[in-house]
């Protein structure tokens, strides 16, 4: 078989494949959902200058779970954060929330 | 997520020796003596799965529901020489500090210092003081109904019960002479510890009162020297919590004892080993003589009494040197008991103050020493047999488990 022909044959069976993996296309009244890769943007409300939280960010309060962890003989005894809320450089006010152990 | 059923604290467990714990590899601070004081909350057990517990057992970790405070240390960080930790009735752990006073001459006064022990960043840190004292019966200075001459004492922290529910306290009172210092126990209180800290520690209660006084722990009754004498002089030297928890001093004896009629003849020695007064071990030799059949019993008694069989090593028929009292008599016939601790005289007996609120009396060969038994707060136990030099001893509070070394040990 000269290499024309090869070529020829493998163009062939491409198309063949292709022909039977087509798909019918979406119905325009009922589309595919948006399944990601899609941003949809929201503009935050203009409380500073526009580029998220600024460092440093200064402690104001902090909550705690009622629940704390002990250490295994007893003696030892630390709260765990239920939220702790910062000011950050533009005196705008960052909450951490914590899960309860 | 934090698991808050994740064990945490301190997982290396074991007999401390040479600045390891046991065979975990973990490098610690070796406690200077081998007693160790038990907190124990009566926390639930530790539940781990089996692939938690292989992980466990690779990274030589043990999980306890109850701590060690082991020769003073907690998580390998001392916590000072008369502090300790007290667990009150809710099973909140204050940490306690005392301090000591006279403000009379048979006045004993300790300060307290209260400060919530082992809670990080949140609740009172602040310290409570508070103060008690009690009368003792003789701490005073001076010369003293036994002819003692005291020139100084010192008061001392000695146990701790279990979650510090009681402490003992000792008064140590110092004579001198041409040989050195002697010091032996002139009182035993006990701190007792009460209540519900609440903030501030101001819910404690505390309880001041002596547990043995100077007419138990040190007397001498009779003449030395006599033909027909008797003389019996008893020192205590250290105090402890027995297994049971009962407030204890550690204390030895030199009793003896001879009789004639210029026909018959008795004769008693002993070196004993007490517990608040009550004979734990000895080294006793009672011979009796019969004019009649001018023949002689011999008994000797005690732990290393296999060793002898003459009474000559206690008393020779010619009035030579005795193998026995030789060893603990110089010109204070107390001296070895009173001051040193141990007795190299091969062929006779040597006495040990095991730094583990034990003590022992052994039989010394020409090259090594026999203990046979051992003086201990779970009682008198068997010793480690022959010995180089002297022995270490401890005691696991929480397992009851010993054991000696031939150098120091603690668990922890």
């Amino acid at each position: 078989m000269s290499q024309l022909d090869s070529r020829t044959r493998d163009e062939l069976q491409r198309l063949t494949r292709q022909q039977t993996g087509r798909q019918p296309l979406p119905d325009p009244a009922n589309p595919t959902p948006v399944s990601g890769g899609i941003g949809l943007g929201q503009n935050p409300t203009a409380t500073g200058s526009g580029t998220g939280i600024a460092s440093p960010l200064v402690e104001t309060e902090r909550t705690l779970h009622t629940t704390q962890m002990v250490s295994s003989d007893g003696l030892f005894v630390w709260s765990v954060p239920a939220t702790i809320t910062f000011l950050d450089a533009d005196n705008r006010t960052v909450e951490f929330q914590f899960s309860a152990p | 997520m934090i698991d808050p059923n994740a064990p945490c604290g301190w997982p290396w467990h074991g007999l401390i020796a040479g600045g390891y714990v046991g065979s975990t590899g973990k490098a610690v601070n070796q406690p200077d003596h081998g007693w160790s004081w038990l907190i124990d909350m009566g926390l639930p057990a530790i539940s781990r799965t089996p692939a938690q517990a292989a992980a466990d057992a690779a990274a030589h970790y043990e999980w306890r529901n109850y701590a060690l405070i082991a020769g003073g240390y907690l998580y390998d960080t001392h916590i000072g020489g008369a502090s300790f930790i007290h667990v009150d009735e809710a099973n909140i752990p204050w940490r306690i500090t005392l301090s000591f006073s006279f403000p009379a001459s048979n006045t004993l006064r300790v300060d307290v210092a209260i400060v919530r022990f082992g809670l990080f960043r949140d609740g009172v840190h602040s310290t409570l003081e508070t103060n008690v004292s009690v009368n003792c019966e003789h701490i005073d200075l001076g010369v003293s109904s036994t002819g003692d001459d005291y020139s100084d004492r010192i008061p001392r922290l000695w146990d701790v019960w279990t979650n510090g529910a009681r402490a003992l306290l000792g008064v140590e009172l110092i004579a001198s002479d041409f040989y050195g210092d002697y010091y032996h126990l002139a009182s035993v209180a006990e701190l007792s510890i009460s209540g519900t800290g609440g903030e501030t520690g101001s819910g404690l209660s505390f309880e001041l009162a002596e547990l043995h006084g100077y007419s138990t722990l040190r007397w001498v009754d009779g003449t030395y020297g006599d033909e027909n004498g008797e003389i019996t002089g008893t020192w205590h030297r250290f105090a402890y919590y027995d297994s049971a928890g009962v407030g204890s001093a550690g204390g030895m004896q030199i009793y003896d004892f001879a009789w004639s009629d210029g026909y018959d003849s008795v004769q008693d020695a002993a070196l004993r080993l007490l517990k608040s007064g009550t004979v734990m071990d000895e080294l006793s030799c009672h011979r009796d003589f019969s004019g009649d059949t001018h023949s002689a019993t011999t008994t000797w008694s005690g732990s290393i009494a296999s060793h002898y069989s003459s009474p000559d090593a206690w008393r020779p028929w010619d009035g030579s040197t005795s193998d026995i009292l030789s060893a603990f008599l110089n010109s204070n016939p107390y001296f070895a008991v009173a001051h040193g601790d141990t007795n190299n005289q091969p062929g006779s007996v040597g006495y040990q103050r095991i730094n583990a609120h034990s003590h022992a009396i052994f039989y010394q060969a020409a090259s090594s020493r026999d203990y046979a038994s051992v003086v201990t707060p779970t009682g008198v136990i068997s010793g480690p047999g022959a010995a180089m030099g002297d022995i270490y001893f401890a005691w696991q509070r929480k397992t009851g488990a010993t054991s000696f070394a031939q150098n120091p040990i603690c668990y922890v």
